[in-house]
């Protein structure tokens, strides 16, 4: 029993070594999955940040139960300021970008020519009579992230809501952990399609995926996605760094150039 | 650390520390008659039906800082253990608890009584029947349950993203890195990944089972 021991702190001690890396660990709203390469290359750190990505909800959760995370880049405001309001921040969450949603469908599906009959689909100042209305009866399911704990598919929902669906509709919702999971499913062929940030279907993100459709749903449909961030605890000098490596000119022209729009 | 080498660490120091663990519950649930024996077998072979993800809460709540049980620990031991490799090799010991303890527990009672009492009145003790007549015999037993334990350690998936998170070099572990992947559209990876898997898994199953037919050629 004593030698079972002796290995378990063995190992803890193995690992707490490890800790000792001076790259930053960082948990990452899914929505920069697709951006985060090309911020990583303009940064260029010497050691390139340990990053996590999921949902922000999930992610902040985490980080209240002690997850080791240096800094948090929220797909929203709630999650980071919580983060705040619970002390696990010393300062207010800094907005860095806001997020874009869009529609993605697989072509020859009913709502890829549902989004190409009509060029903006859920633009409120459209002429109701101009505009087919969204086809329900031909769309069994869709891809949104968890509203629960994904900012992404809150604003879905609210999009999806200001567009006559809602949860009585006979569609069924197929939920994604995060937004990145939301557009596999989306994708997988086995869903009508979905709601997912432009982001990940915008510019060399779609070099990896199939022939798609993408619209870009206007941001007044839903409440804004303001990204923010907030350092964790005492946050080491390379984390305090790329935070404001995020806020430069030159970050914010790589997030307004992949499916981001800028703040103000 | 990449996901391949952790998953080997974890695997590693899962089955360094659950084989001894295993070798003993084995032996007593194969030689011991007690009261409440039943209770014990049932709670050694529970994470066998039990969801992953039922024991990834409850460990999660117990261990996170935000309960007393969790922040004595965390003082304890300096750093907290949610989140991190330690938290990770508890949580697989649990679930690889009955991979680790029915190999060893067969192999037990596959030695003939007479054998056992043939070396107490040759006048060895308890312990020395133990090591010199017993292991020598149940060493196949042994291998099958380090084999099973460390592939399916490997394997692990939900318990691991529930108390470990997805942290890279640290929770990262080779399925969990899968499921990121994937999550990236990034599907060469995750099919290298588990095309390597795979061949792991049914190696695994080939050892368990040669070992198996030899064991029972032996005697």
């Amino acid at each position: 029993m004593k030698s079972v021991l002796l290995a378990f702190f063995l190992s803890i001690l193995v690992v707490n070594q490890s800790r000792a890396n001076d790259a930053p660990l960082v948990a990452a709203a899914s929505s920069l999955r697709q951006v985060w390469p090309l911020l990583m290359a303009a940064y260029a750190p010497e050691k390139n940040p340990r990053i996590t990505f999921g949902s922000s909800g999930n992610l902040s959760r985490q980080i209240l139960q002690s997850a080791p995370f240096e800094l948090f880049l929220s797909a929203d405001q709630s999650y980071s300021e919580q983060l705040y309001i619970q002390g696990k921040s010393i300062d207010e969450p800094t907005p860095y970008t806001i997020g874009v949603l869009a529609w993605v469908a697989l072509p020859q599906t009913p709502l890829a020519h549902w989004l190409n009959r009509s060029t903006d689909p859920v633009s409120p100042t459209d002429d109701i009579n101009t505009k087919p209305s969204f086809p329900f009866t031909d769309i069994k399911n869709l891809a949104i992230a968890n509203p629960a704990f994904a900012p992404y598919g809150r604003a879905a929902m609210q999009a999806l809501q200001a567009n006559g669906v809602n949860k009585q509709s006979s569609i069924k919702f197929n939920m994604g952990e995060n937004a990145a999971q939301t557009l596999q499913f989306a994708l997988s062929g086995a869903t009508g399609g979905g709601i997912v940030p432009l982001s990940l279907v915008t510019g060399l993100a779609t070099q990896q995926l199939p022939k798609i459709i993408v619209s870009k749903i206007a941001p007044t449909m839903h409440a804004p996605l303001i990204h923010s961030m907030v350092l964790i605890d005492t946050p080491s000098s390379s984390a305090t760094s790329l935070f404001n490596f995020l806020l430069s000119e030159q970050a914010q022209q790589i997030f307004e150039q992949h499916g981001f729009s800028a703040i103000n | 650390m990449s996901p391949f080498w952790l998953s080997l660490k974890l695997a590693f120091w899962t089955t360094l520390i659950l084989v001894p663990i295993g070798l003993l519950i084995g032996r007593l649930l194969a030689y011991k008659k007690f009261n409440g024996k039943s209770w014990v077998e049932a709670l050694v072979y529970l994470p066998l039906v039990l969801p992953p993800t039922v024991l990834g809460y409850y460990l999660l709540v117990s261990l996170s800082p935000n309960n007393a049980f969790g922040a004595a620990l965390a003082s304890l031991l300096g750093t907290p253990l949610v989140f991190s490799f330690p938290a990770l090799v508890l949580a697989s010991i649990i679930v690889n608890l009955p991979f680790a303890v029915q190999p060893a527990q067969q192999a037990f009672a596959a030695i003939p009584q007479d054998t056992r009492e043939a070396a107490w009145v040759s006048g060895l003790s308890t312990w020395q029947t133990f090591l010199r007549i017993e292991l020598p015999q149940c060493w196949l037993g042994i291998l099958c349950a380090a084999t099973l334990t460390f592939a399916h350690t490997l394997g692990e998936f939900g318990v691991v993203l529930m108390v470990g998170g997805n942290i890279a070099g640290e929770t990262r572990t080779l399925s969990i890195a899968i499921y990121d992947r994937v999550q990236a559209f990034d599907m060469q990876s995750a099919g290298i990944m588990t095309a390597g898997l795979l061949i792991f898994s049914i190696a695994a199953l080939v050892i368990v089972r040669i070992a198996g037919m030899n064991s029972h050629r032996e005697r």
